[in-house]
Parts: C-alpha cells; sequence; structure tokens
C-alpha cells in the first residue's frame, strides 16, 4: 500500500471558514467563489456544525471505476486520481459515484473536475496550507493515525484526571 | 469587471419594485464599497430630520470589491441607516458568509426603502429578486425562521439576514444578523428593518468574483495568511475568542462592573475565555475566509439553563448583560443573558447598557419598585435580568421604557436631569466594554466623536494602544514614537485616532474584517493596497487609501452637523472624566486614573479641521475631499449651530 | 544648513502629540510642500523619513536609524 501524503479532514476542527474554498478556488481558477473550488464546506450555522468535503484519496476509488472513458483514472505516483479534461464526456457518474460529493461539474466546461493535491505548487496542497484550524492537514495516513491515537488517549487522561480531582 | 459585481439592488417595498441599477468608475473610485457606498447613500437620501422609522428612509447593506475574494476575512457586511437610536448617523458591521454569497448572486449593495403591506422577506437567487410572504416568520427567533426558509426554499446552503422579535417591535436598539449568530449590534438597524414590515434577506449566488492579476493576488493573500499562522492575536483569539480579553480587562481595569463604577473584580475569570473553552465552548467558528477564526459557539451543560445553546459570545456581547449588571458568580447566567438577547435580536451592548442605567437609578433611589412594576433591579440580580431581557424586546411593561434607550427612557419615566450621568451615553449611545480609564485614552477620544453615536469602540479601534505593542516598531512606523502603545497615555493619541479612524474607514470599504488591521497587524495598509489593486486591477495608492477613509469620516460628521450636532456633544459620559478608577483586584494597573479627554480633543480637531467652535468640518478640507455639496448644505448650518436657540436645546438624542 | 534649531527640536521632541506640529513646521520652512504635506500625514511617519531620503535630507543609514528611532533620533538630525 503506498503511503502517499494525501488530505486527511479532522472535522470536529472545521470552523466552516472557507478559507480551504477561497485558495483552491483562486490557485487553480484565478477567480474567487464556491463553484470553481475543489473542497467544499457544509454548514449547519444554527447549531454550530461545519464539515469540510473534499477528496479523501479512496484506494479503490469509485469515481474511475464508473468512468467510461477513462477521463477519471488513478495517478499512482500521486496516490490521488485525476481528470483529464479532454476525455471527459461530462455525464457526471463520478460526481454521483463519490461517497462525499467531492467531485463537481465546472461551470465554464460542463466538465467533471475534482482535487489534483495542487499539483506543482511548492508548499503543497493550499487548503491544507491555509486551514486556521487543522480541520485539513496533508500528511500520510500513518502519521494521521498515529496523531489521532495520541490525541484521544490525551483526551482520555485530562478526563480520567478531572475525575479523580473531583 | 474584477473585484467589484458592478451593480446596486435597490427595493422598495411600497411599490413592491426591484431595481437595479449600475455602478460607474468614478463611483467606485470615490467610494470604493460596504459602507462607503452606504454612508453616501443615507447622506444624500435620509434627510437628517427624517423619523428613522418612517417608510421613506433607507437602510443599506453594503459588501466591498474585497468581499468574497481570497484576502483575510472577507465576510463582513456594513448595515448603515439613520439610528433609531441616537437620530443621528448609524450602522453596524457583521461577519458570517452572507456578504461572500450577496458578491456570488452579483451585487455590491443593497439598498432597502418603503413599507411593505405586511410583514415580508427578499429572495434573491443570483439575477432573479422577488418579494415573498413572512407572515409566518414573524414573531420567530432567527434561529426557527432560517430553518422556516432554508426549508420552504429546498436548500440549506442559502445564506440569511434577519431580524429577531425586537427589531420587529422596533426596540430602538435592535440588532441585525446573518447566518443566524453573527450580529451588526449597534445603533439599532433591526428596528429600521422591522419598520419597514422586512424579516429577512435570503440569497444564493452561484457566480464568482473576477481577480485581475491572479497571481499576484495569490502571492499576497498567501503571504498574509502564512504571517497569521504565528501572529500573536490570532492564537489568542483562535483559542479563546474574544472572551481572551476578559483577563487584559480586568487587569488593566476597563472591566467593566456595575455600570462602569468600578473596572476589575476577583472573580472576572468565571468568564474568561480559558474558562469559556474549558466549559461551555461547543464549536470554533469563523467568518468567510478568515485565518483567525474567533467565533464561538457555545453550549450551557449544567444548572438550570443545561441544554440551551446559540453562536457567540463576543466579550462586548457577555459583559453588558453580565459584570456591567454585577453579574459574575454564575457564568451560566452570563451566556444564557447572551443567549436571550441573541434570541430577540438585540444589541447586547446597549441592552445590557439601559439596564446598567436602570439599575444605578434604582441604587440610587431615583427609580423604585414602583415604576418598575415590582422588579427589584439590584446588582447581580440574574433572575430580574432573565425576566427583563424578554420584556424590553416585547416592549412589556417596564421593558417599555427600557426599549427606547437609556437617555429616552429617563425622559418617559419623568426621572430628574441627573438620571443622565448614569445612563452613560453620548448622542444617546452608550458604550461597549472598554472604561476609557483603562482602554483606554485613544478609545475614549475615539468615544467623544465617533461618526455612529459616539461611545463607540469600531469607528477607530485603535488597538495601537494596546495590541500595538505586540508588534515591535510598528507605533514607531505609524506615529513616530512607541510612547501611545501603552492605553493610559495622552502621547500620540490624538494622530493615532485621526490614522485609526481613516485606517478602519477604507478597511470597512473593502470588507474585510478589522480583526486582521486592527487587534491583530498582520495585514498593513501597503498590504491592503496591494490586494486591492490585484483584484481590482486599479492603482490606488496608499495616500488614497487613507484619503478615502478620511472622506467617508468627514462625509458621516457632517450628517451629524446636519442634525445640528457638534462641538458641544463631543463629550464622554462625565463619570470616566470625574471620578477616580477604584481597586477591584490588588493587581489592577489603573487605580485612581481619570480620562482627560480635553488634553486630547482640540489637538484631535487640528487633524480633523474642525472649527474649534462648531466642530464642523472647514470648507477646506471638504472640498480638498471632494465634497464640495457637503461643504455648501454645511455653510448655513453653522451659524444655526451656534445660535441661543440651539445652544438652550438639551440634546441626549435626536 | 540645518532645518531647525536644536531649542526647536526638543521643543517638539517634549510634546506629547507632534506629527501635524512637525508637519506644519517642515511646510512653514519650505521642506515639503502642501501635497506632500497631506500624503504624510495620511499614510504616517514611515512616510516622512523615506521622502527626506528621497530629498537626500537623510542618508540611506539616517533614514534607517529614523524608521527604528522615531522622531527623538529624526528631529536631533534634522537640526544638525
Amino acid at each position: 500500500m503506498s503511503d502517499n501524503k494525501v488530505l486527511v479532514f479532522n472535522q470536529e476542527k472545521c470552523t466552516g471558514c472557507r478559507s480551504c474554498v477561497m485558495g483552491c478556488a483562486l490557485y487553480h481558477d484565478g477567480e474567487c467563489g464556491k463553484v470553481v473550488s475543489r473542497v467544499a464546506i457544509v454548514r449547519n450555522e444554527r447549531f454550530g456544525e461545519s464539515f469540510v468535503v473534499g477528496c479523501d484519496a479512496c484506494t479503490d476509488a469509485p469515481c474511475a471505476a464508473v468512468c467510461p472513458t477513462g477521463a477519471c483514472k488513478m495517478d499512482e505516483a500521486a496516490g490521488i486520481t485525476k481528470i483529464d479534461a479532454n476525455k471527459c464526456i461530462g455525464c457526471k457518474e463520478c460526481a454521483m459515484a463519490c461517497p462525499f460529493g467531492a467531485i463537481n461539474m465546472h461551470y465554464k466546461t460542463g466538465k467533471a473536475f475534482k482535487c489534483d493535491l495542487c499539483e506543482g505548487r511548492d508548499e503543497g496542497p493550499v487548503c491544507a496550507d491555509w486551514c486556521p484550524s487543522g480541520a485539513i492537514t496533508y500528511t500520510t495516513p500513518t502519521v494521521a493515525f498515529k496523531a489521532k491515537r495520541r490525541g484521544k488517549l490525551e483526551e482520555r487522561l485530562k478526563a480520567a484526571k478531572c475525575g479523580e480531582e473531583a | 469587471m474584477y473585484g467589484w459585481a458592478g451593480q446596486r439592488l435597490r427595493v422598495d417595498l411600497t411599490k413592491g419594485e426591484i431595481i437595479k441599477e449600475p455602478l460607474s468608475y468614478e463611483y467606485r473610485r470615490k467610494w470604493i464599497g460596504g459602507r462607503g457606498f452606504n454612508s453616501d447613500v443615507i447622506y444624500n437620501e435620509v434627510p437628517p430630520h427624517l423619523d428613522p422609522y418612517d417608510p421613506k428612509a433607507r437602510v443599506c447593506f453594503g459588501m466591498g470589491p474585497i468581499s468574497g475574494t481570497a484576502a483575510p476575512s472577507t465576510g463582513r457586511v456594513t448595515v448603515t441607516c439613520k439610528s433609531p437610536l441616537t437620530g443621528g448617523f448609524g450602522d453596524g458591521n457583521m461577519g458570517g458568509h452572507w456578504g461572500a454569497e450577496v458578491k456570488y448572486a452579483g451585487y455590491d449593495q443593497i439598498i432597502v426603502q418603503g413599507r411593505a403591506k405586511h410583514p415580508v422577506y427578499i429572495w434573491i437567487d443570483d439575477d432573479k429578486v422577488e418579494i415573498r410572504d413572512a407572515r409566518h416568520l414573524w414573531g420567530k427567533f432567527p434561529r426557527e425562521a432560517d430553518q422556516m426558509i432554508k426549508e420552504e426554499l429546498g436548500d440549506e446552503d442559502i445564506h440569511i439576514v434577519m431580524i429577531g422579535p425586537a427589531g420587529e417591535n422596533m426596540v430602538r436598539f435592535a440588532c441585525t444578523f446573518n447566518d443566524v449568530w453573527r450580529a451588526a449590534g449597534r445603533t439599532g438597524t433591526g428596528g429600521v428593518i422591522g419598520s419597514k414590515n422586512l424579516k429577512a434577506i435570503a440569497v444564493r449566488g452561484s457566480g464568482t468574483v473576477k481577480i485581475a492579476d491572479p497571481k499576484k493576488m495569490m502571492d499576497v493573500c498567501n503571504r498574509l495568511r502564512q504571517a497569521f499562522k504565528n501572529d500573536p492575536m490570532k492564537m489568542g483569539l483562535y483559542e479563546f475568542g474574544s472572551l481572551c480579553l476578559i483577563n487584559v480587562a480586568n487587569r488593566d481595569g476597563w472591566f467593566p462592573w456595575q455600570n462602569f463604577q468600578g473596572g476589575a473584580h476577583p472573580l472576572a475569570n468565571n468568564m474568561s475565555g480559558e474558562t469559556h473553552s474549558e466549559t461551555v465552548l461547543k464549536h470554533r467558528e469563523g467568518c468567510f475566509a478568515c485565518p483567525i477564526c474567533c467565533g464561538r459557539f457555545t453550549q450551557i451543560k449544567d444548572g438550570k439553563y443545561a441544554g440551551e445553546e446559540f453562536g457567540g459570545p463576543e466579550y462586548e456581547h457577555a459583559v453588558p448583560t453580565g459584570p456591567r449588571l454585577g453579574i459574575i458568580e454564575d457564568a451560566n447566567d452570563i451566556w444564557h443573558n447572551a443567549r436571550l438577547t441573541n434570541d430577540y435580536g438585540m444589541d447586547g451592548i446597549e441592552c445590557g447598557g439601559t439596564i446598567a442605567a436602570a439599575m444605578e437609578w434604582y441604587q440610587r433611589g431615583l427609580i423604585t419598585t414602583k415604576e418598575t412594576g415590582g422588579l427589584e433591579l439590584t446588582w447581580g440580580n440574574a433572575e430580574v435580568v432573565d425576566k427583563l431581557i424578554p420584556m424590553i424586546a416585547k416592549r412589556e411593561g417596564f421593558g417599555a421604557f427600557l426599549a427606547e434607550g437609556a437617555d429616552r427612557a429617563a425622559d418617559k419615566l419623568g426621572l430628574p436631569e441627573k438620571a443622565h450621568y448614569y445612563s452613560i451615553t453620548t448622542r444617546g449611545m452608550t458604550l461597549p466594554g472598554d472604561d476609557p480609564r483603562g482602554l483606554g485614552f485613544g478609545y475614549g477620544l475615539s468615544f467623544s466623536q465617533g461618526t455612529r453615536g459616539g461611545c463607540d469602540h469600531l469607528r477607530s479601534l485603535c488597538c495601537l494602544e494596546l495590541s500595538g505593542a505586540l508588534y515591535t516598531g510598528l507605533n514607531t512606523k505609524l506615529l513616530g514614537d512607541e510612547r501611545g502603545a501603552k492605553p493610559t497615555t495622552t502621547a500620540n493619541k490624538p494622530y493615532m485616532v485621526f490614522y485609526e479612524e481613516n485606517q478602519k474607514a477604507t478597511t470597512d470599504c473593502l470588507q474585510v474584517c478589522c480583526f486582521t488591521t486592527h487587534w491583530s497587524y498582520a495585514v498593513l495598509t501597503p498590504d491592503q493596497v496591494e490586494y486591492l489593486n490585484a483584484c481590482t486591477g486599479l492603482d490606488f495608492t496608499e495616500e488614497e487609501f487613507q484619503e478615502i477613509g478620511e472622506r467617508i469620516y468627514q462625509l458621516e460628521r457632517s450628517y451629524w452637523n446636519r442634525c445640528m450636532s457638534g462641538a458641544r456633544e463631543d463629550t464622554v459620559p462625565e463619570r470616566f472624566t470625574t471620578e477616580p478608577m477604584p481597586q477591584g483586584v490588588d493587581y489592577q494597573t489603573n487605580v485612581g486614573v481619570v480620562f482627560p479627554l480635553n488634553d486630547m480633543l482640540q489637538k484631535y480637531y487640528k487633524y480633523r479641521d474642525w472649527d474649534p467652535k462648531t466642530g464642523f468640518p472647514s470648507e477646506k478640507r471638504l472640498k480638498m475631499l471632494g465634497l464640495d455639496y457637503v461643504a455648501k448644505d454645511l455653510a448655513p448650518l453653522r451659524a444655526k449651530y451656534m445660535s441661543d436657540a440651539e445652544k438652550k436645546k438639551k440634546k441626549y438624542y435626536y | 544648513m540645518a532645518i531647525m534649531s536644536k531649542a526647536q527640536a526638543k521643543n517638539f521632541c517634549e510634546m506629547d502629540d507632534k506629527m501635524i506640529d512637525v508637519l506644519n513646521y517642515l511646510l512653514s520652512k519650505g521642506v515639503i510642500d502642501a501635497k506632500t504635506h497631506r500624503r504624510i500625514l495620511l499614510e504616517g511617519y514611515a512616510s516622512l523619513v523615506n521622502y527626506l531620503q528621497s530629498k537626500k535630507t537623510l542618508n540611506a543609514k539616517q533614514a534607517k536609524e529614523a524608521v527604528k528611532g522615531g522622531f527623538d533620533y529624526l528631529l536631533p538630525v534634522l537640526a544638525r
């Protein structure tokens, strides 16, 4: 299994600010709007809930599996599927197949577009770079899971200490 | 067109008409956007002696060329009107994501005028604009109406401006929200919206903001966002919200205790950001494109209010219906009161300030339970405050007096003259939780002549005197030395306030959050000029940027002058200039301080070129700013202001 | 030729708030014109230093020191 760096989302940290959306839009399309971003934020403002929707770099990607033309294909070196716009016929099957809704159709071309981990950007994906809260991280799954286990353990230790003091 | 959408939307609720007005290059160059556009409309279209609730009055929502872009914190919106609280110029400024959505729908500004025959809401779906029935929404809390509108329109991703029941009842300090909780709090914009029978403005925008030089824009936005990563203010605000200020306020004696009778309290930490984050913080929130994310979402976990939750509170939202009323022992009372002012839709600052005034009248025997209808307005009486906040929103009983603001309440109750001493207002508006004997002499100078009523921290937000000290050499670079980098000195304050007011005004035209340029100074004026030019493709200079700020400030000041307000009203509540700060805690740094306004005010007038007798801007300065028509308007009024008739009028509000 | 006397510089240094006073003085002495006065007032102290450097009233080293040291450094230099 490849241990490429990919985007790992820590949903409980998402503030819903959409800094990621702006960075992605400006970097890829040179204009600022949600409709040209490859990452999206979903909010329930009433309840203070926010979630980030981005490409989870599935190893067995449904988006590539359903593509009729081979436009959407796994790029083994990058560890993420990429869409060749020249081959894309805009059938929307990949967008419907993605379990998270991370693929959209571009308003200018009618073709599918998705995250490419900001190929060519020295500092890595702009969404992770700009995220103020650590909700989006650019890391390997191994590193991410280790951090998660440590984080959960620290939470439990803290709660136990409070219990003792009470 | 780059940056701007290039048009404004005017909705006439009397005629049911929707008009789209293009915005010329000259107009956009002169006023930039946001607050600039709004102030220009109010100056031109709302006569100075019109009743703010008259159907002919306007309420404006301003977005800027930078709104909805990748620059830091580009979601803010200015809501401007003739204020029902002061009768003069008023506005509020709110965060959230609605402003960006309006840009994506294709508008730089929305003007609402007239009055609908019954409650309505406006639905903007890109270029399609409808006026829809809102009778079923009237009376609802913003959180409920938000859900109902989203269900009705079949889209949970839209953004909605909303008023609460207090706005519908035209409480004089009702506020306006977007995204349920983000408030344009001050000066009573909610009541003007309610007076037009308007409940909400829902928006969906599928467009984008076009950028003239995407590479340059990316470079500057990226550079600034990298700077925020290690910024000291960002770190405090992200971790603890604006409540990170509580312990600082307490140490430096600007923590508002019992209507500013004191500036510090031993239990202040009960409501600090640190305590909040460990007890009731449910979620950290960010406004549009913000690298700071100081927003909070609070959920009360225990006690009689367990389960209550709401967006916020900010420092300025929590202290007025908390320690300002003597409530500090149980923080859950403070969070609950903030929840109430949110749900009912009232400015927490003015609501708390008005109750605080009433509590001091009660303390000093100017009112008794006879006037209050049995309510015992004793300091710290959280039970009474819990009853009173909804009464104010509904204009019931004693609440009906307080809904008018402290100065009008004093007059309607027939209280003696000295009641106004305890109302702690300038031009009818109270101040936020920043006692100028602590924060600070610059803030206080700004309070005395601020153009949205006076007692207002957001006209200058001259944090060069507080957080400025965290940025090595910043005070020197802008003002000439570091002496002003502490709150309780007069050094450099006249120039500081002049500079910061101009800077803030233009920041409000771009509609970016001033927490990136005041509080945090990670973004400075040259950075703003850089992203403004990269976005719009134009060639603004730093000089022009600051000059536009001055233009707007002088325009707003002139509107007040037309309302017959000037030098005589450039004061701060007497408590601050006469009562030495008492000791509240043993580490308090400002014990004994009084606020020396007069040492600074006349010097400040020189920076603004205001006539020392009238406080009106000089004709020369107005013409220099391209405000010849304003000079013409003021010419016959200068003598009138100095007339015996005007001097005799006791003016607490206009 | 000094722009101001030592006494004048000392006077300014002791003032609580002095930006407009210094600029008015420089205008009266023809060191800056009205347009520059206006621009510097809007832009801030660093703008004054940059202007004086561009007119060779300050050399590069002095300009650098002036941005760091503020009026307390600048005014005595102008009085030399």
